[in-house]
């Protein structure tokens, strides 16, 4: 584990500790004052910013009915343009810049604009600015996610209460989520497989091979960071969004991106695709649309705006599939043998990505 | 009640669901604190 892993996890257990200590109307006080502090020791610049980002939110939310639109709008385009400026610098700044740590950054944006978005749909329960700091500096989500949603975070705040049961679910979570973490994500695959893979990346084949196991690499290690998030909330007594839900079960790409990084994904889904495709009429716009704001949501780069455009193509033929009926029969299968040359080709199609686009781009094509 | 434990009580005696439960803990805690050593190997979204 890394220096500010052990800072983490020891934050979050004393976290837990003082809350279930104090009187229940200063737990969540207690809560975002520890992870202010946290990210205001370590990170300070992303302190700041998540501090100005949110009072800029709550500002929209309060302000007059008529300009209140324009404020959201001007709202999300800040907020995105931090965040990508921010992508940009790191993909391409130069080694001698010193660029501050923006701890959350990607996280906690998608939050803020998510809260934006429903404040200018008017779909927003009435929040104030307690509750919204209370949603903003959650120490559990803060550095890896989940990408959670405002009212369900109230409405948690308004159940939790102390359950030993939740207790106990939220530490074994906990304990299996590092187990997934080190053992199986940093030392099993990283370590180990890609120290048998490393010579075959100089061909296609290899590369899709090592594609292949950096998939399996991160959803061991982002879905074992995810329990581990859920299980401190669990102890906290918060039962936020699950991000993943089984997607190697996923029988094709559009199943696929509903089963993996689903908070994301839902985020993509409701504040990039269903706006674009409401204004277009034209769902391969849409979903292209998504898919790089998918991309480029993990780094500003043209790797990644390339990465949006193949899955967005692989998520458009899946779904051309289903519109045509079915044309090569593949219902008319044994279950058994369905589901393996589905799953099969869902997997190949993912792990694809990777070696084709960084040939492309070494060859110099695009 | 951890879902592992609840598993444990279907199949074994409470007492023995309580000792397989404590030394299926360990072990995992023991392989956790034994790998831990490896470098880590720079997880993408940590430092944004």
């Amino acid at each position: 584990m890394t220096d500010f892993e052990i800072i983490h996890f020891l934050w979050l257990v004393a976290t837990c500790g003082l809350t279930w200590l104090l009187p229940a109307r200063w737990q969540t006080d207690l809560i975002a004052a520890s992870t202010l502090c946290f990210i205001g020791l370590l990170a300070p610049w992303s302190a700041l910013w998540l501090l100005g980002a949110s009072l800029l939110v709550y500002a929209s939310y309060r302000a007059p009915l008529g300009i209140r639109p324009r404020m959201t709008g001007a709202s999300v385009l800040l907020i995105a343009t931090v965040f990508l400026v921010y992508q940009g610098i790191e993909a391409y700044g130069q080694a001698s810049w010193t660029i501050p740590a923006m701890i959350g950054l990607s996280y906690y944006s998608c939050r803020h604009i998510h809260v934006l978005m429903e404040i200018y749909k008017g779909n927003l329960p009435s929040m104030n600015l307690r509750s919204y700091l209370h949603y903003q500096f959650f120490l559990p989500t803060l550095v890896a996610g989940p990408i959670h949603r405002y009212p369900n975070f109230i409405r948690q705040c308004e159940r939790r209460r102390w359950d030993r049961a939740q207790l106990t679910g939220g530490m074994e979570r906990i304990l299996y989520g590092y187990a997934k973490v080190i053992i199986i994500g940093n030392y099993l695959l990283d370590l180990e497989l890609g120290r048998i893979l490393s010579p075959l990346a100089e061909h296609f084949a290899g590369l899709w091979l090592i594609s292949a196991k950096d998939w399996l690499y991160l959803y061991a290690v982002f879905s074992g960071y995810t329990d581990v998030a859920l299980g401190f909330s669990l102890i906290l007594g918060f039962r936020i969004e699950e991000n993943f839900n089984a997607p190697l079960k996923a029988i094709n790409l559009i199943d696929f991106w509903q089963r993996w990084h689903i908070t994301l994904s839902s985020w993509c889904r409701d504040y990039v695709f269903r706006p674009v495709q409401a204004i277009t009429r034209n769902q391969f716009i849409a979903v292209s649309a998504a898919m790089i704001a998918l991309g480029i949501w993990h780094q500003l780069s043209l790797y990644y705006l390339l990465w949006g455009l193949y899955h967005a193509l692989g998520i458009t033929l899946c779904r051309l599939y289903q519109l045509h009926n079915d044309p090569l029969g593949l219902r008319r299968l044994p279950p058994l043998l369905r589901h393996g040359v589905t799953r099969s080709a869902t997997f190949t199609w993912l792990t694809g990505g990777m070696p084709l686009i960084t040939t492309l781009l070494a060859t110099g094509t695009i | 009640m951890s879902n592992t434990y609840t598993l444990l009580l279907k199949i074994l005696p409470r007492p023995l669901a309580n000792i397989a439960l404590a030394l299926w803990y360990l072990l995992i805690m023991l392989a956790i604190i034994d790998r831990s050593a490896v470098p880590f190997a720079g997880f993408i979204y940590w430092d944004r």
